[in-house]
């Protein structure tokens, strides 16, 4: 080369030839080159003429600006870019394929067949950007290649696989592009990895074969030093968006979109998996990938039952997938996508694009059909869907938005697909790297990469290989643990054996629980055997304190207290009092009275009696007490009651005042020991009365081997030695009071009792100190009450077991008691169950999706859950919870028919003698720990907007602010019974002490739009209560728990109310609300509306955005951009953030 | 690695720990004050620095602080650059020589960083960020640390003595106080980070309304003299106007940015310029204001990065966010950065989260990629820089030397010998160490852009600007400033630039106290984009040898005792034989590290000063004298001016040719020239030159 010959121009020649890489910076000239590429002499040409290069370099880039094409998009782009705004930092839409090749390849042949493969496909040319509000493509004359080389060499597989994952995880930027992404990483000659990564947005799974096979072919060709020789492809992506774009405005587009509109009319289901964590506000994409593969038996299998019942192999296992997903959801109408290729006539098989179409296929299993006519209704659906696929999906995700504002929901947010692995993909899929192919004369292997891909909750993608069927499960990382991942394959291939075994069951009579997982139910169910119980009854363990440390404290009431001895000898004198009044062994005994120092005597002294003690509220209305004490017939009453003394003069009751065992407590003669020897174990201890859904009381009637049992089997739990001293909390009427006492006495320990008021927290904390007490049983929200009113000088050293249960888990303000050593138990037990039948430790900082699971069942007893069948629920999967054992009550005093409705034969029991389960009537089911969740009572279950909510998640949101003390939300409706009105959810809300000094409805709004705007933030939108009510406090029950009946109703049209209207207030509020009603298909807009709530969607904002900037809403002369929608959500607030804009009139007339 | 922006790595500040407010300012003047300050400037109060702190206390409290949060070790920088105003580096003594950047390296260990002081009043530190933003995204380090330890609460203390009521030019020095920033920076990978607009020029018109000097007075000490009524009316609106621009330039809106720093003076001016800002978009910017004035009132140099800290430490300023800063400072220097934040605020606030004071010097890593600082980047092409003239101007006969009598005649000789436009001239760097009056603010380029007329009032639109600044560090500082013109075309700022020294002795009419030694005279060189890619500088190489740091010290006393100010030096009588192996080491390295030999020098350019030491220099380099070039002009020692005359021996005029009236033979087109130099530090530059 001559340097006096050369000029700009054939010195850039020189160095294009010489794969020097240039590029401008602004004014920079930057540039990077091959070794050797650049002598001494290329360097000072370089210098020489780096102005006329950069003028080159800016001139290449500038015509091509101007001769790219600027093109259309498809709906499903504009959906993916909508996607993409919402977290652009995301990988979520990054597509990915990494091979190992283990042949030497020379680098630059690579890089050359890459140049190729984007010069032949448009779409890897391709950038996207907005345009006055459209989306459109930005086709490049000549495209840029994203390659480079890594040399890795002498690095280990984790940092190569860190490097990978780092490469595949780089966002794209969707404007400048390029959006395709290649990194050669070299560790050897014959040892180097190739990743490829692309915007989904000009990508799809189909694309990634026709480039995975035109690339090696290119390689071959290039590296063989032949001329690249493949056919072009037959049309391009802008060909495919042309057609499509007509066809959706066509007679036949509107006939496809008629049958779409037609399957997916009514309600639309949510499929409602129960999820390991709780749904974050807004999806994050996160996802992972979990592979299965299935025997090659039942593979076969699977085919030749396929064949049997007219099937694709697709309907055949979509409709075990969906068969499953009926079952665990316990949901009929259930919907789930496919995708199909998009290529809607084979000339697009060689164009690579987004082509993809998502296909949902709804199917509705009310009738409980055989599972191989659900299985041909499926694939009519198939068939019916495939027909008319024209219709792009993201068109009717809109078009179905518009018609029902206000769900927002996506239309399905499971899939599953079935195909054929091209390349290596089984191999990779189920992690075999040392598979082997040879392509264009290399040795390729898999390269296994994690990519995220958690774009619905769950995906199934089965793979037909030559011997069996391997699948993935991807699964959304912010919901699913990969142990229910795993679970939840397992169970499709369990299922798949049972439907080969026999295709014509019912889908109800399927079992989804194979034998495996049996076992480990059962090993959940059952809890660790309980310490011996040695026969001894409740009521004997005083005596035996009594003469074993007779001067110990056993109970401390107000100021006085007593020990053992004393309480032993006081509780036979009332004993003696009642044998003496006519009381026999078996008579029921009712107390109703204010707790007092006595209390524990004459508990003690009607079992000592051989009598059912019967506890009524003695805050209850006498009417209601004389209901009670007929209906369980007891004819002998200890009550402090004036009235009801008065009132039960003239029955045939025995009435003892309190008064006289008060006499009988405090007097020092001694009475002989009463005979309790006769009490057996058999016999009634007490009966507690519960109110049932119905309304009236029931008697629950427990016997004294049940109690002696639960307390010897709790003891346990709760490792309560002679040194404990324990509080006794609750009222008397529920049953912890038995177990506050009881325990502690089994022990040896010291009672202190509260007094008849609720305590203050200073009281509360107050006795603890005084006492030194161990152990306390608190409702949650009366601890919640006080824990946040706690004086930090309080001495709580001694504290170290803290019990709470039977209401909403506050778990969020408990971590400053764990870091004080406390233990604390979340305890749950209906009073049919004996206190507490299942505990389980705190441990803090784990999200789970309800409050805290309620653990497992006490040693010594089973928990069961089942399904409406009778049958194990699969681990993970809702269904009703049972519990069984020794420690069950014996029924319902006097009501045999209720008794044998929820008390049944254990059939899980496999010993001589079966015991007995009681149905608790709650959901729950087996978190991925192994724990029990619960989840609301089975009628109980709220739905909002037609999925399943529980109130219990909303409640501890709001409970981490700090403004809020507490919180209770409810689903209420407006209506009557006849007319039920649109149920809304409500919370009610009592702000935290300094909040609340100036109760001025001023800081009630302020606190209202912190808590609404918290839970946007933190809930899924259907979760966030539509009204919040402040009220001064919350109504508590005589428990300390929040009584929902008296929370205020909230007033209708309250202007507190998160979505008052509020019209336009000027004339480009009112145009752009007149827009927004329009598109959304609503009749009227307020500025204060959210977009979403109004059912706004991807392609509405679009939509919205580009009329705005056509109507002149736009401030000065640059439009307003879709995302802006993500942000400002109402009208109101895109006014201010848009600087209160005035309309311009000058594109509008 | 591909070099995007270049990010602020690290920011440290160090705040002094005593507090006066605004009260005890006015209480502390000698003559009532009657002004509500603290309404007007919204200043309570601001931090003074202990009777035993100075300038260099603050920025080396501000490094360590800035290497607490930095994932590069002192000594992994490749440049250092101080920018503090006033060089109080003792009671009443302003350091002079060696460079404040120069002491901070050896103090610091700084060990392989070039280093070299900015000078260029309030915007001194926005002036060294964007100089190390050019040379990071030239390619040319990887790796810069920007301090200024500003001391400047002696001027509050001399306003105090002298102020005659609310109208007095020293009302403006009740404002200040003191601070140290350091902010460590380096180049981002990734794209969208970092300074992605950076936009700094001079309105030299406006460069008398603030200057500051030593005071007359008996009590001596320094004054700041400001005409703040005609700085609010013409700095204000260009400000904003300008931020407006850089905004609209690249297609943003003003809501785009979170916060936007203005140079913290006072609260109603920077009102003003937010108001003009908000009117421009039709907005409201209110909101995104951030002023720390309250508590820190005017820190000079340090404003901004003291409230990007604070308000970085306060969890304002976020990960992510997008910053717009109003830069300005007396010269008339305004300009505009937009920054978008990197992992640093997060990055900070977890330090602080994970307790106080544990040092992380350099070890911040478990936040992101430990920084490396051998990994290779993509560099920008250069191109050389020639000499396109040279002039020179010395005192006239009889008259006392002034400098920017001096500096203007040389000026206006070497833009007439290379008859060019001027305007054309977008960068003017002076050199010179000692002016006449001991000025420290505003830049004497400033100044001479001013009187040269140097598109010295244009719009904030106008694409046609000037920047200008002083670059210090002894005699070696014309070389590094011919260095930094060559990386700031390198990054594509600049075409042609202009570099003038000056030197006087400010001690000739000091009875009693010994000269330097120095030449008086003034010299200018335009050099400009070479057109053949091969004539002008290709290399630079500047070395320490801090061993020798002590021998040579220079300081101004400004006490006022003698009724005048006048410089104290301790500096050894044979420093610069002293040197001579050193310069051998040097220059030895210099040539492998360009793969020549000694013998592949053409010319050998030396510091122009006695017979003498030029006569061992050549002796131990091996070379003989007829190849060195020396101008006969040249005094007792050509100081700054050194490179220009010896160009100038060397028959680099006006055209660039070379001429044959000199009997000695010259060099001739594509001859290699070697320049060497050598100053307190001390220091040897090296530069290569083709002519």
């Amino acid at each position: 080369m001559n340097a006096s010959e050369m000029n700009a121009e054939k010195l850039y020649e020189e160095l294009v030839r010489r794969r020097v890489e240039l590029w401008c910076q602004g004014k920079m000239l930057r540039f990077r080159a091959p070794d050797d590429a650049l002598d001494p002499e290329m360097m000072t040409l370089l210098r020489r003429f780096k102005k006329d290069l950069i003028a080159i370099l800016q001139r290449e880039s500038e015509p091509q600006t101007t001769c790219n094409r600027l093109e259309p998009t498809t709906v499903g782009q504009q959906a993916l870019y909508f996607l993409h705004l919402s977290a652009p930092y995301s990988p979520a839409y990054n597509v990915a394929s990494a091979c190992r090749i283990c042949s030497p390849v020379d680098v630059s042949s690579v890089q050359t067949a890459i140049e190729l493969l984007v010069q032949r496909h448009d779409s890897l040319r391709t950038t996207i950007e907005m345009q006055s509000g459209k989306l459109l493509r930005r086709i490049h004359e000549s495209g840029k290649t994203d390659f480079a080389t890594i040399d890795v060499a002498g690095q280990s597989d984790e940092h190569i696989a860190k490097i990978v994952k780092a490469e595949y995880e780089r966002p794209f930027d969707l404007e400048t592009g390029p959006l395709l992404r290649v990194r050669w990483l070299r560790r050897a000659d014959d040892d180097q990895i190739m990743l490829i990564t692309l915007h989904h947005i000009i990508f799809d799974a189909w694309s990634l074969w026709i480039l995975q096979d035109e690339l090696f072919q290119l390689l071959a060709q290039v590296s063989g030093g032949e001329i690249a020789k493949l056919q072009s492809p037959p049309a391009t992506f802008s060909d495919f968006v042309t057609e499509q774009n007509g066809w959706i405005n066509s007679p036949e587009g509107e006939k496809d979109w008629l049958y779409w509109e037609d399957e997916l009319s009514g309600t639309l289901p949510t499929l409602d998996l129960a999820t390991d964590l709780r749904r974050p506000s807004r999806a994050e994409f996160r996802g992972a990938t979990l592979p299965f593969r299935m025997p090659e038996e039942l593979s076969t299998d699977l085919r030749n039952l396929a064949k049997t019942l007219r099937l694709t192999p697709f309907a055949l296992t979509l409709s075990v997938f969906k068969t499953l997903l009926h079952r665990i959801a316990d949901q009929d109408d259930v919907i789930v996508g496919t995708t199909t290729s998009g290529r809607s006539r084979s000339e697009f098989n060689h164009v690579i694009g987004y082509f993809v179409n998502s296909l949902a296929i709804r199917s509705n299993s009310s009738d409980d059909p055989l599972f191989s006519d659900f299985a041909t209704e499926v694939k009519a659906k198939v068939l019916g869907a495939i027909k008319h696929q024209g219709y792009p999906f993201a068109s009717i995700v809109d078009r179905i938005g518009r018609q029902r504002s206000g769900s927002g929901n996506p239309i399905f947010n499971v899939m599953f697909g079935l195909q054929k692995p091209r390349f290596c993909e089984a191999a990779t899929l189920l992690g075999d790297d040392s598979a082997e192919v040879e392509l264009a004369g290399l040795r390729v292997r898999p390269y296994k990469m994690s990519q995220q891909e958690g774009q619905c909750d769950l995906t199934m993608e089965l793979f037909e290989t030559e011997h069996a069927f391997v699948g993935t499960l991807k699964y959304d990382t912010d919901l699913f643990t990969q142990t229910t991942a795993r679970r939840l394959s397992d169970q499709f291939i369990h299922l798949c054996g049972e439907v080969v075994r026999d295709p014509n069951k019912r889908l109800s009579q399927y079992d989804l629980v194979s034998d495996t997982q049996r076992d480990e139910i059962m090993a959940l169910s059952t809890a660790e055997p309980s310490p011996t119980w040695d026969g001894s009854l409740a009521h004997e363990w005083v005596s035996r304190q009594a003469s074993l440390r007779p001067d110990a404290v056993a109970w401390v009431c107000d100021s006085e207290q007593q020990t053992y001895e004393q309480l032993d000898h006081a509780s036979d004198r009332i004993a003696g009092e009642l044998a003496a009044n006519g009381v026999m062994p078996g008579s029921l005994v009712a107390c109703c009275f204010s707790r007092c120092f006595e209390t524990a005597s004459i508990i003690l002294g009607i079992m000592k009696a051989g009598a059912v003690y019967v506890p009524l509220d003695n805050e209850s209305p006498v009417t209601r007490i004389e209901s009670l004490l007929a209906s369980c017939g007891a004819r002998t009453l200890i009550t402090d009651q004036v009235e009801l003394m008065t009132s039960l003069e003239s029955s045939d009751a025995i009435v003892i005042p309190v008064s006289r065992a008060i006499d009988l407590v405090s007097s020092d003669s001694d009475q002989a020991d009463t005979d309790s020897k006769g009490v057996a174990p058999a016999d009634l201890a007490y009966i507690l009365h519960t109110s049932g859904s119905t309304g009236s009381a029931k008697g629950v009637s427990v016997s004294h081997e049940a109690f002696a049992r639960h307390i010897v089997s709790i003891s346990e739990v709760y490792q309560l030695t002679a040194d404990d001293r324990v509080l006794q909390f609750s009222n008397l009427t529920f049953d912890p009071s038995l177990e506050q006492m009881f325990s502690a006495w089994f022990a040896g320990a010291m009672v202190v009792a509260r007094g008849n008021e609720l305590w203050s927290p200073e009281t509360l904390w107050g006795v603890v100190e005084k006492h030194r007490l161990t152990v306390i049983n608190l409702p949650p929200a009366y601890f919640q009450h006080c824990g946040g009113n706690m004086d930090y000088d309080d001495d709580l050293s001694s504290l170290r077991l803290m019990i709470l249960g039977g209401d909403v888990f506050p778990s969020e303000s408990l971590t400053a008691w764990r870091s004080r050593g406390v233990r604390i138990l979340n305890a749950y037990g209906p009073t049919e169950a004996v206190v507490t039948a299942t505990t389980c430790e705190v441990t803090p900082g784990k999200a789970v999706r309800s409050a805290t699971p309620i653990g497992r069942p006490r040693p010594g007893s089973r928990a069961y859950i089942l399904d409406s069948q009778g049958r194990f629920s699969p681990l993970g999967t809702v269904g009703r919870l049972f519990l069984a054992g020794p420690m069950l009550a014996d029924g319902y005093y006097g009501d045999e028919e209720l008794t044998s409705k929820v008390f049944c034969k254990d059939r899980f029991d496999e010993s001589a003698k079966p015991g007995v389960m009681y149905d608790t009537g709650d959901r729950a089911r087996w978190n991925p720990d192994g724990q029990l969740e619960f989840l609301g009572r089975v009628d109980q279950q709220i739905k909002v907007d037609g999925i399943r909510a529980d109130t219990s998640e909303v409640e501890s949101a709001i409970n981490t602010l700090p403004e809020v003390m507490r919180c209770c939300v409810r689903l209420h409706s407006e209506g009557t019974a006849a007319r039920p009105g649109q149920a809304e959810l409500i919370a009610w809300i009592q702000p935290a002490e300094n909040e609340s000094i100036d109760a001025a409805a001023e800081n009630d709004a302020a606190l209202q739009t912190r808590v609404i705007s918290h839970l946007r933030s933190v809930l899924p939108r259907y979760m966030v209560p539509r009204r919040i009510v402040v009220v001064e406090s919350m109504p508590l029950t005589a428990s300390g728990k929040i009584a929902h009946r008296n929370l205020p109703r909230p007033v209708k049209n309250d202007r507190r109310s998160a979505v008052e209207f509020v019209a336009p207030r000027n004339e480009w509020q009112s145009t752009l609300a007149g827009i927004w009603a329009e598109e959304l298909g609503v009749p009227s807009v307020g500025i204060n509306d959210n977009f979403f709530d109004l059912g706004g969607a991807s392609l509405t904002s679009l939509r919205i955005i580009t009329r705005a900037n056509d109507a002149g809403l736009n401030p000065s002369d640059s439009p307003m951009k879709p995302e802006l929608l993500f942000e400002y959500q109402s009208i109101a607030e895109l006014y201010e953030h848009l600087g209160a804009p005035e309309l311009t009139h000058c594109s509008h007339s | 690695m591909n070099i995007f922006h270049s990010i602020l790595e690290s920011v440290g500040t160090y705040l002094p720990p005593q507090i006066v407010t605004t009260r005890e300012i006015l209480d502390g003047c000698v003559r009532p004050v009657r002004v509500p300050l603290e309404r007007l400037t919204g200043i309570r109060s601001r931090h003074f620095a202990r009777e035993d702190e100075f300038a260099i206390d603050l920025a080396s409290n501000a490094i360590t602080d800035c290497l607490k949060h930095s994932r590069i070790r002192a000594n992994q920088f490749d440049l250092l650059i101080s920018a503090n105003i006033s060089r109080w580096d003792g009671p009443s003594r302003v350091g002079y020589e060696p460079s404040t950047a120069i002491a901070l390296k050896q103090l610091m260990g700084f060990d392989k960083a070039i280093a070299f002081d900015i000078s260029n009043a309030c915007a001194s530190m926005w002036t060294a960020v964007y100089v190390a933003d050019a040379f990071i995204q030239s390619g040319a380090v990887r790796s810069a640390l920007v301090v200024s330890g500003e001391y400047i609460s002696h001027l509050t203390r001399t306003a105090q003595l002298e102020m005659e009521g609310y109208l007095d030019p020293q009302l403006a020095s009740l404002t200040l106080g003191d601070a140290g920033v350091a902010v460590a920076m380096c180049a981002s990978p990734r794209r969208g980070e970092g300074f992605t607009n950076f936009d700094m020029y001079t309105l030299g018109h406006y460069s008398r309304l603030c200057i500051a000097k030593p005071s007359d007075q008996p009590h001596g000490g320094a004054v700041m003299h400001t005409d703040a009524v005609k700085v609010t009316a013409a700095i204000v609106p260009h400000a904003a106007a300008h931020a407006v621009h850089v905004l609209k330039q690249t297609g943003q809106h003003v809501n785009d940015v979170q916060h936007i720093i203005p140079h913290q003076t006072s609260r109603l001016t920077i009102r003003g310029a937010i108001e003009e800002i908000a009117k421009q978009f039709q907005t409201d910017c209110t909101d995104q204001m951030i002023d720390n004035l309250e508590l820190r009132g005017n820190t000079a140099s340090t404003t901004h990065f003291l409230a990007f800290r604070d308000n970085i430490d306060n969890g304002r300023i976020r990960t992510g966010d997008k910053l717009l800063f109003a830069i300005s400072g007396s010269g008339q220097t305004s300009g505009t950065a937009v920054y978008n934040c990197n992992d640093l605020p997060d990055r900070i606030r977890r330090t602080s989260e994970n307790g106080h004071g544990h040092s992380t010097n350099g070890h911040a890593a478990e936040t992101g990629s430990e920084f490396n600082p051998d990994e290779s980047v993509s560099v920008a092409m250069s191109t050389p820089f020639r000499f396109e003239s040279i002039a020179t101007a010395v005192p006239h006969n009889g008259e006392r030397a002034d400098t920017l009598s001096m500096l203007l005649q040389a000026a206006k000789d070497s833009i007439a010998l290379a008859d060019i436009d001027q305007s054309t001239i977008e960068l003017l760097i002076s050199t010179g160490v000692y002016r006449s009056e001991f000025l420290t603010e505003p830049a004497l380029a400033a100044l001479l852009a001013g009187d040269l007329e140097l598109n010295a009032d244009q719009a904030a639109t106008d694409p046609v600007k000037t920047f200008a600044f002083d670059l210090l560090n002894g005699s070696i500082g014309f070389l590094n400033a011919c260095h930094l013109i060559c990386e700031m075309g390198r990054a594509g700022r600049i075409e042609r630039a202009m570099v003038v020294a000056s030197e006087i002795e400010n001690n000739a009419d000091v009875d009693g106290q010994p000269t330097l030694g120095i030449t008086e005279m003034a010299s200018a060189a335009i050099l400009s984009e070479s057109e053949d890619g091969e004539t002008g500088f290709h290399a630079f190489r500047f070395d320490h040898y801090p061993q020798f740091q002590d021998q040579y010290k220079v300081f101004a006393n400004i006490e006022n005792k003698i009724g005048k100010p006048f410089l104290e030096h301790s500096i050894a009588s044979d420093w610069k034989h002293t040197l001579i192996p050193s310069i051998k080491q040097s220059v030895d390295q210099f040539l492998s590290d360009q793969s020549l030999e000694t013998e592949s020098i053409d010319w050998w350019l030396p510091p122009q000063t006695c017979d003498e030491f030029l006569r061992c220099l050549a002796d131990t380099l091996g070379i003989s004298q007829d190849r060195m070039i020396v101008g006969k002009d040249r005094g007792p020692d050509a100081f700054t001016s050194s490179t220009p005359l010896a160009m100038l021996a060397a028959g680099v005029f006006g055209d660039g040719e070379q001429r044959n009236g000199d009997r000695r033979a010259q060099p001739t087109t594509g001859d290699l020239g070697l320049i060497v130099n050598i100053g307190s530090g001390m220091q040897v530059a090296c530069a290569l030159y083709r002519f």
